[in-house]
C-alpha cells in the first residue's frame, strides 16, 4: 500500500519537505502505529508524535484517538498548530 | 443564511468589503475587525499559508457557529494568504445583528476562534530568513473563553 503524506506549517521544515510517500505491506490501524511507521522511515518523523499535531485524511480532520481505516492512495496531512488572523 | 467566506491571495479592499454587509433594515448594528501586518524590527513581509481544502471548510464552520450563537443577520470573513507587506490587511470580519452586543461579540468570537482553529500558518520574513510564528498562550486563552461561554 502507498500513502501520500503532507506536512503543513513548521512541520514541513522539521521533515525537510512538504510531501512524502510512504509504502507499507499492510495499513496501520491506529494513528500511533501510523506515526511510528513514518518515524522509522522518514527523517524528522519523530516530530509527528507531539500531541499538538493535528491530522486530516483525504481533507477530513480526524481525532488522534479515532480508529484508522486507510486505503491505498490515501492522503494524510499532518498540521502544526494553527496561527491565522 | 450562511456566512460569506472570502479566501484568496489578492489584497483585501476593506471599503468594498465593508459595503457588502449591513444593507438590511433588520440590522441595528454592524461591527467589524481588520487585522493588519504590524511593523517589527527588520520585518520585510509576513506570509500566511493555508490548507487548500480544509481552511475554507473550517472558516465556513466557524462562521455558521457564530451566526447561530449570536443570532446574526449576516457575517463576512475575508482572509488573505500569501506574502503581505507591512500595513496590509490579513483578515477582515464584519457581523450584522439587531443589537450591538451580538455584533461585537460575534466579531470577537470569530477572530479568537479563527486564530487557533482555522488551518493557517504564519511566518515572518526578514530579508531571506523566515521564522514560523506559533500561536501564543494568549491566543489559546482567548479561543477557549468562547468554548466556556457557549457551554
Amino acid at each position: 500500500m502507498q500513502f501520500e503524506l503532507e506536512f503543513f506549517g513548521p512541520l514541513q521544515d522539521r521533515l525537510g519537505s512538504r510531501t512524502a510517500i510512504i509504502r507499507t505491506p499492510s495499513a496501520p490501524t491506529s494513528i500511533d502505529d501510523l506515526i511510528t511507521l513514518i518515524a522509522e522511515t522518514t527523517r524528522g518523523g519523530e516530530a509527528l508524535r507531539a500531541d499538538h499535531i493535528r491530522l486530516a485524511i483525504n481533507d477530513r480532520m480526524v481525532s488522534r484517538n479515532a480508529p484508522l481505516s486507510l486505503g491505498d492512495g490515501d492522503r494524510i496531512a499532518f498540521m502544526s498548530p494553527f496561527s491565522g488572523g | 443564511m450562511n456566512p460569506v467566506i472570502r479566501l484568496g491571495s489578492d489584497a483585501l479592499d476593506l471599503p468594498a468589503l465593508a459595503s457588502t454587509i449591513g444593507i438590511d433594515p433588520a440590522n441595528g448594528a454592524v461591527a467589524s475587525f481588520a487585522g493588519h501586518v504590524r511593523a517589527s524590527e527588520n520585518l520585510t513581509a509576513l506570509e500566511l499559508l493555508h490548507h487548500p481544502v480544509l481552511t475554507a471548510h473550517i472558516l465556513q464552520r466557524i462562521g455558521k457557529a457564530a451566526m447561530a450563537q449570536f443570532e446574526l443577520n449576516g457575517l463576512l470573513i475575508a482572509h488573505r494568504h500569501g506574502r503581505m507587506a507591512i500595513g496590509e490587511a490579513i483578515v477582515y470580519i464584519a457581523a450584522s445583528a439587531a443589537h450591538r452586543r451580538a455584533a461585537l461579540d460575534a466579531v470577537s468570537y470569530t477572530i479568537d476562534t479563527l486564530k487557533t482553529q482555522a488551518p493557517f500558518w504564519k511566518r515572518e520574513w526578514r530579508g531571506e530568513n523566515a521564522v514560523w510564528i506559533e500561536p501564543t498562550t494568549a491566543d489559546h486563552t482567548a479561543s477557549e473563553q468562547w468554548m466556556e461561554t457557549s457551554q
